[in-house]
């Protein structure tokens, strides 16, 4: 680990007792760039663990270094509200005796007061961000559940954070206040510099969201890894017995509207999509994520002339594991790209093709699909 | 005086009322704070003790507090080494004792506020830089000013109705230590009714006076707040 490494992160060990529940970390090292997902079933210890790198916890033992800032150091805890951290909380909790706009102002006014002339987010940014000009006069209290998290999301942004720590801050949405907020975290996830940690038990959301993934489970971190890792192997602990899928971040290059489908890239790779409703996928140069099964992807010997299929991809074979008594999972790296796909292939196909590592074949996809 | 009434002990009254409150309201609020933090048998025990005025004969509170606060008294002998005067007898044995007297009157709205308001918005302001007295100006105070309002309320109509405490610890001494309800006693003892009338019927406007003012501008800030 070099002292780079060390420095552009969130690491340490924790330990907290808490009646039958107790929380030990372990030694950590989370990435503090982009989206870090904490993924766990309830009562698997997330929120403490978020609360107690937060510095909420005072009865919290061990070791916390924030960027080279020691927050929690030998039994010394740093003060909160000197740590630089915002938190969005499972509630939006705003304060009741304040309308939008001042609560709002409430971390803008404190930060200028702390370091003047530092202020990277504007209040006008974040008023526009986050649609909230037509609130601004409102009282908290008359806000609706998506209208008050959105409150609390940009109180939190203008107080000028060095990172971003959200406990499943769509957990009390409805399914339509969720859809309604998910594009305003992308844009912050894809727009700001600023390390965020996104507790969630829901799959999609971290599929759709995360850069990296914290899984947890009974109070203890079993392992911190990149999404595309995370999803590309059979015992994918994103999903319970689900399907092993490579997922990968792209960008809108082209929306052909007579042919209904949208052209995106994934670095240099070229992938056609079924355009779908709704404006994400229609603005071009727009970040999307992309979910190919690895049911999907079959291999072929070389580039097809003749094929109904739109994506086929030259890729050079990685790995090859067992996934079930009938086939196998091959990891494959497509050309000059970073990101991994994966393939499921009978063990007869595997056989006859003689499959091996390092050989260069050509991934044709069957359907590619857009999350949203 | 007024028709005939000496309406000093109403002055002395209104005195002793004001400090104690301003007093319970600054010294009661950490120790409300504190409460509503900790758990348990501390709590329970903590809790009891602050309710002990509510159900003890005011005259044991004030013996008691006569005992110590009085010369040979251990916080008494202590005082006076310092070289001030005595506390008993004088305007500050009255507040003292009437600090006591109310404190659960004003303790237990400020701890309910805090209760029911939580740890979470405290929480939100630290995260947002404030630091411990920006969060409780900024935040906290202002979410329980209602409670505040009923503390000091009570805490005044409380003071104002004192007897028995006062008595024991102030004495009845004309001018320095003599309160409206003592006077009142008085001029019963001596048969002068309409004296007693005079100070009875002031007493019975201010209290409502009073409250009138303090419901009414408790009105106003939750229309403001709306």
């Amino acid at each position: 680990m070099t002292q780079n490494a060390l420095k552009s992160s969130l690491h340490g060990h924790l330990t907290i007792q808490r009646g039958d529940f107790s929380l030990d970390t372990g030694g950590f090292e989370i990435p503090a760039a982009g989206l870090t997902a904490i993924f766990g079933h309830s009562g698997s210890g997330k929120t403490t663990l978020l609360r107690c790198l937060a510095g909420f916890e005072n009865e919290a033992k061990g070791q916390v270094i924030f960027s080279g800032q020691a927050w929690l150091h030998q039994g010394k805890s740093l003060a909160i509200h000197k740590r630089g951290l915002g938190y969005v909380f499972q509630e939006a909790s705003l304060f009741a005796h304040l309308n939008v706009e001042q609560n709002l102002r409430y971390g803008l006014k404190r930060a200028n007061k702390k370091s003047p002339g530092l202020v990277n987010i504007e209040f006008e940014q974040v008023v526009e961000w986050l649609a909230l000009a037509d609130l601004l006069d409102r009282n908290a209290t008359t806000l609706s559940g998506g209208e008050r998290q959105r409150v609390a999301i940009g109180r939190t942004l203008l107080s000028q954070p060095k990172i971003l720590m959200m406990d499943e801050p769509m957990a009390s949405l409805d399914l339509f206040a969720k859809r309604a907020i998910m594009p305003y975290l992308e844009r912050l996830r894809d727009e700001l510099e600023i390390p965020i940690l996104y507790i969630s038990h829901s799959p999609e959301e971290v599929e759709r969201l995360a850069d990296n993934v914290v899984f947890m489970q009974k109070g203890k971190i079993t392992s911190i890894e990149p999404i595309e890792e995370a999803l590309n192997r059979k015992d994918t602990p994103l999903y319970q017995g689900g399907e092993p899928r490579s997922v990968l971040s792209a960008q809108v290059v082209e929306h052909i509207k007579d042919e209904g489908l949208t052209r995106l890239k994934a670095g240099e790779a070229e992938l056609f999509v079924p355009a779908t409703e709704g404006d994400k996928t229609s603005t071009t140069g727009s970040n999307v994520r992309v979910v190919i099964s690895a049911k999907q992807v079959s291999l072929m010997a070389e580039q097809p002339k003749q094929t109904s299929m739109l994506n086929h991809l030259p890729v050079k074979i990685e790995a090859i594991e067992e996934h079930n008594e009938y086939s196998y999972l091959i990891k494959l790296r497509v050309k000059n790209e970073p990101w991994p796909l994966i393939a499921q292939v009978t063990k007869r196909s595997s056989k006859s093709l003689n499959l091996q590592v390092e050989q260069a074949w050509v991934a044709a996809i069957k359907s590619v699909s857009i999350l949203n | 005086m007024f028709m005939g009434v000496d309406l000093q002990p109403l002055w002395i009254s209104l005195q002793v009322a004001f400090y104690t409150t301003v007093l319970l309201i600054v010294l009661g609020t950490p120790l409300a704070l504190w409460l509503a933090r900790i758990q348990g048998m501390k709590k329970a025990v903590l809790e009891a003790m602050v309710a002990l005025p509510l159900v003890l004969p005011p005259t044991v509170l004030g013996f008691y507090l006569l005992v110590t606060l009085g010369p040979g008294g251990p916080i008494g002998d202590l005082w006076a080494s310092f070289g001030f005067a005595p506390l008993t007898f004088s305007m500050a044995g009255l507040v003292i004792g009437s600090f006591l007297y109310s404190l659960p009157f004003a303790i237990q709205p400020l701890m309910n506020g805090f209760e029911q308001l939580g740890q979470r918005p405290s929480e939100v302001a630290a995260t947002l830089g404030a630091g411990p007295i920006d969060r409780f100006f900024s935040v906290t105070l202002p979410l329980t000013r209602r409670h505040y309002l009923v503390a000091a309320t009570l805490a005044f109509a409380h003071t104002m109705g004192e007897f028995g405490v006062i008595l024991m610890i102030g004495g009845n001494i004309p001018g320095v230590t003599q309160v409206a309800s003592i006077a009142i006693y008085d001029h019963v003892d001596a048969l002068e009714y309409s004296q007693a009338h005079v100070l009875s019927a002031i007493m019975l406007v201010i209290s409502l006076l009073v409250l009138t003012i303090i419901y009414g501008v408790n009105r106003r800030m939750e229309a403001r707040f709306k």
